[in-house]
């Protein structure tokens, strides 16, 4: 039986300086768009709008007034289609100190189960307002469920992160990639900012960040310890790198550092599957032509493109492809592995699987 | 398909399209015999910005191609069949999968110990995720935080947003309105849930109520009836309503995998669900041998199966949320940190094991480069066999061969799969993940599926069975152990068995085993050997106290002889540093440290 590694399709990072950015900003149901196409957007101009509905709650009136099912709803202070109030009585039972259901939503009553002694309550539409997220003009308008804005501008996909979205102007609070974010590093200057550590956030930091009204986080690295109180941040936090104390990137990290200062939009939103999305960091930058989409994906991995390890000693490293060896090597799990030999910038040349690299470009 | 299953197959491609990685093997007749050809891998390709099942697809059939020097694709990237006079193309393909995002399913039954665990097991046999389970007594979430069923059932059913509502309760012409109401709140959950996420109701309670369900459930909602998993308190039916929650997975799930049409027209039979395929294979090696169980164990990147065959009859379970890559951090929190880190030869923190979990599932195709992360990979594969095995065991028949008078069921061979169990370097690795998750008695055999063929095998199936009898008897899988634990009265240290074990080339070792002890003798693929065992009187191989029996005529295999003389249950010091030199002294005795590498993939090829 034989069997050979010839081609490697690599997963994919975006690290770009200079690309058209175009997102698409939905809402979650269809409603009005309120701007057109070629309109220049901010981040916080409402781009949509729409009332949002349909979820229903459930009442079990028997139980809560402790009577038979079958007589309950004699006790309902509401018909069908009646609107109701937050806190506002639907059923009042018997006697001279009647207990009562009161409902924790604002709806309209839409189904009375007379045999079981149940309510369902339709839980009043929401307003919802999209905004733009990023600076830019509005390319296309999708229908009545929203806009693609685009720009040219640098783009950053991220690996992890906890929180929404956020725009704010970048700073950049360490001298290297390696620096890990501490309270002290964050000064002043930092206020309502969107920052940026090299290294790994420390604990004192989110202290110090939510007294500057931070509006977000980019760092390298957490320590698995500090995800929780990490979820509980009023800003949302993006990592390049991963779980643990790892550097950023060098190319990451030199390329927000020579935006520090502009407006940003940060998206922390991770599904690792099932609908895939990395967290991104959006710099819309003026450009006087139009620049190119980022490539297609799908490139096979050749000598001289540039990647970066993502496991194994030289995590996070960035280097050029070298060489693709025809033949498995021997690594230090005593596994032989197809893979290629990277030069990284400090002159060295590793052997790294194929399965440990990504593509960045 | 009639005529191309009336047609002689000489070529054949398994492709199956695992969470992480997409595997493709050749099978073709040569000699009048059907061998393995040829195998390759490729990254599944299901999500952004790929978002096509078929591209990986492809890259795995162009590394195939190359590797069996055949061409397997045309021009536009179809799969050339029937095979050409010139040997390019198959005769046939046969696809099975386990990408797909799992079913989402509310389980609701009158009896958490009754009903409701029967229908647990039925849904736990193909690739669900649970959302929520209902009783009204005795188990079941409801139950669990202290009230009452008729509270909140709707609004759980609404709020789980389940592709499926699976209700069961009642012997057949037992209890009724319960069973009715339940149907009844799977069928206002469906109202209120609009469009696309209306769920689909599957009932599989007492057989009497069928019309009324039917009745009760009108055109809210698509009805699926199964017969009943509990026809009387004593009897478990779980086959029927396995089949439908498959089947609804199949089309609900499977079909839905982007790029799927592209992978479904190169087939003419049915993608199969890999956990049923791999389940075939373990039905198809338990037929005929009553006096034993076989086990199959797929340890993968998203999901770990495991497929206990007695005599014919599979008994699948699988957890869709716990693998190797996916589902780590929910397996830490369910079993707890150390239980994870016992199983390491060194130091952790919880921080250290989180950090590992978090970064493959953030990173799920990478793999370990150095021993501690090999190791921590490893100890994770153990918890989740484990875990899915706790699931399994009470599902098995009460009859089904086991040790002597203990309830350990009895299995030969043991299959071991996946990634983490294949790509093992050292067979030591592989056998030890297998031997302390399992925790087998008796003597056994351990096998390994290094090349990740048990799916292609099972589906080959389909296409003609001759093909998966003829590749296993031509070593389709790696023999790795042949594996003997006594089990009875031990005291540590003392001598517990002695054993000799006769070469046919000639030649023979005699030992002495000590309990606690876990040692390896030499008996390598090609070679045979007769090893007779001699316990102690309050010892048992499986034969009775003290009973050696007849000798045992074992073939070699990658690791030879173990002999596991731990004790059953393992019991692992609370101690650090004794915990840690006891791992290290059995990594040691397999064979499992990893300074000289041997890989039985590479030793294969």
């Amino acid at each position: 039986m034989r069997m050979t590694e010839l081609t490697y399709y690599p997963p994919e990072t975006r690290v770009m300086p200079l690309t058209l950015l175009r997102r698409e900003r939905m809402l979650p149901a269809p409603g009005d768009v309120l701007v057109q196409a070629g309109a220049r957007v901010e981040p916080a101009d409402v781009v949509a709008e729409a009332e949002v509905g349909g979820q229903f709650r459930v009442f079990d009136i028997a139980r809560h007034l402790r009577i038979p099912p079958a007589k309950a709803i004699r006790y309902l202070k509401k018909e069908q289609d009646d609107e109701v109030k937050v806190g506002e009585v639907i059923a009042r039972g018997p006697g001279i100190l009647p207990r009562q259901v009161k409902s924790p939503v604002a709806g309209t009553i839409v189904g009375i189960d007379q045999r079981d002694g149940r309510v369902v309550i339709e839980v009043a539409s929401k307003h919802v307002e999209l905004h733009a997220f990023i600076k830019g003009v509005v390319g296309n308008v999708l229908g009545n469920w929203g806009v693609v804005i685009e720009t040219p501008g640098a783009l950053i996909q991220a690996l992890w992160g906890i929180g929404g979205e956020a725009y704010g102007v970048l700073a950049v609070m360490t001298e290297s990639p390696g620096e890990p974010l501490k309270a002290s590093s964050i000064d002043i200057k930092a206020h309502r900012s969107l920052v940026v550590g090299g290294g790994w956030v420390i604990e004192s930091a989110f202290e110090q960040a939510q007294q500057l009204q931070l509006r977000g986080m980019i760092v390298g690295s957490i320590d698995s310890g500090l995800i929780e109180l990490a979820k509980r941040m009023p800003f949302p936090i993006v990592v390049t790198e991963g779980v643990g104390q790892l550097p950023m990137a060098a190319p990451i990290f030199e390329l927000l550092k020579a935006q520090d200062g502009r407006e940003v939009s940060i998206s922390a939103t991770t599904r690792t599957r099932w609908g895939a999305q990395r967290p991104e960091i959006l710099i819309p930058l003026p450009s006087e032509t139009r620049p190119p989409l980022p490539p297609t994906i799908g490139a096979p991995l050749t000598a001289g493109a540039r990647v970066r390890v993502v496991r194994g000693p030289h995590t996070g490293k960035v280097g050029t492809v070298a060489a693709v060896p025809a033949r498995a090597q021997r690594i230090e799990t005593g596994t032989r592995v197809h893979g290629v030999e990277v030069l990284l910038a400090s002159g060295a040349t590793v052997f790294v699987p194929f399965a440990n690299l990504e593509l960045l470009r | 398909m009639d005529m191309q299953q009336e047609t002689q197959i000489d070529s054949l491609i398994a492709v199956d399209i695992g969470s992480i990685n997409t595997k493709a093997v050749l099978i073709a007749r040569v000699e009048n015999a059907y061998r393995f050809i040829a195998r390759a891998e490729s990254a599944t390709t299901t999500e952004a910005p790929w978002s096509d099942v078929a591209i990986g697809a492809r890259h795995a059939l162009e590394k195939l191609s190359a590797a069996a020097g055949r061409p397997l694709l045309d021009d536009r990237g179809s799969l050339l069949t029937p095979q050409r006079p010139d040997g390019s193309g198959v005769d046939a393909c046969v696809v099975t999968a386990s990408a797909a995002q799992p079913l989402r399913v509310v389980l609701a039954a009158l009896a958490g110990e009754c009903s409701l665990m029967s229908l647990r097991r039925a849904a736990l046999g193909t690739y669900v995720a649970l959302e929520d389970q209902l009783a009204l007594a005795g188990g079941g979430t409801l139950r669990g935080s202290g009230k009452s069923i008729t509270d909140d059932r709707l609004q759980h059913i609404y709020d789980a947003q389940p592709d499926v509502v699976c209700v069961a309760g009642g012997t057949d012409g037992g209890a009724e309105r319960p069973v009715l109401d339940l149907v009844e709140a799977a069928r206002l959950a469906a109202l209120f849930l609009e469009g696309g996420n209306k769920p689909k109701i599957l009932f599989a309670g007492n057989a009497k109520l069928k019309p009324r369900v039917t009745e009760i459930v009108g055109t809210e909602a698509e009805l699926v009836v199964a017969d009943n998993v509990r026809p009387a308190l004593d009897v478990e039916n779980l086959g029927p309503a396995q089949n439908e929650i498959e089947v609804l997975y199949a089309t609900h799930k499977m079909a839905r995998i982007p790029g799927f049409a592209t992978i479904a027209e190169w087939t003419s039979w049915p993608v199969l669900p890999s956990a049923r395929a791999m389940s075939y294979v373990a039905q198809y090696l338990s037929a005929g041998h009553p006096d034993r169980g076989v086990l199959g164990i797929d340890v993968g990147g998203s999901a770990t199966a495991l497929a206990a065959a007695f005599d014919g009859q599979v008994y699948t379970t699988l957890r869709s949320d716990v693998g190797t890559s996916f589902g780590g951090e929910r397996l830490l929190d369910e079993i707890g940190w150390q239980t994870v880190a016992r199983w390491l030869d060194f130091e952790v923190t919880e921080s250290d094991v989180r950090a590992f979990v978090i970064n493959k599932e953030l990173r799920p195709s990478t793999i370990p480069q150095d021993a501690r992360e090999l190791h921590m990979e490893q100890a994770l594969a153990r918890e989740a066999i484990r875990s899915v095995l706790r699931l399994a065991r009470s599902g098995w028949p009460a009859n089904a061969p086991r040790f002597s008078d203990t309830g350990v069921p009895l299995f030969e061979p043991i299959i071991g799969g996946g990634g983490v169990l294949a790509r093992a370097p050292r067979p030591g690795q592989a056998a030890l993940v297998l031997l302390d998750a399992i925790e087998p008695a008796g003597v056994t055999m351990l096998v390994l599926d290094t090349y990740g063929l048990s799916a292609a095998l099972g589906a080959a199936v389909m296409a003609q069975p001759l093909i998966s009898v003829q590749a296993l008897e031509q070593g389709g899988l790696l023999p790795l152990a042949t594996v003997v634990t006594p089990i009875g009265r031990m005291r540590l240290g003392e001598v517990v068995m002695t054993l000799s074990l006769s070469y046919e080339g000639g030649g023979t070792i005699e030992d002495e085993v000590k309990a606690g002890s876990l040692s390896v003798l030499p008996l390598t693929p090609h070679q045979k050997a007769t090893l007779r065992l001699f316990p102690r009187p309050s010892v048992d191989i499986g034969r009775g106290l003290g009973r050696g029996g007849k000798p045992f005529e074992i073939q070699g295999s990658a690791l030879g002889l173990i002999i596991d003389a731990r004790g059953r249950p393992l019991t692992l010091p609370s101690d650090l540093t004794r915990r840690i030199n006891l791992v290290k002294s059995w990594l040691w005795d397999v064979g499992a440290d990893p300074v000289e590498g041997f890989s039985p993939a590479e030793h294969e090829s």
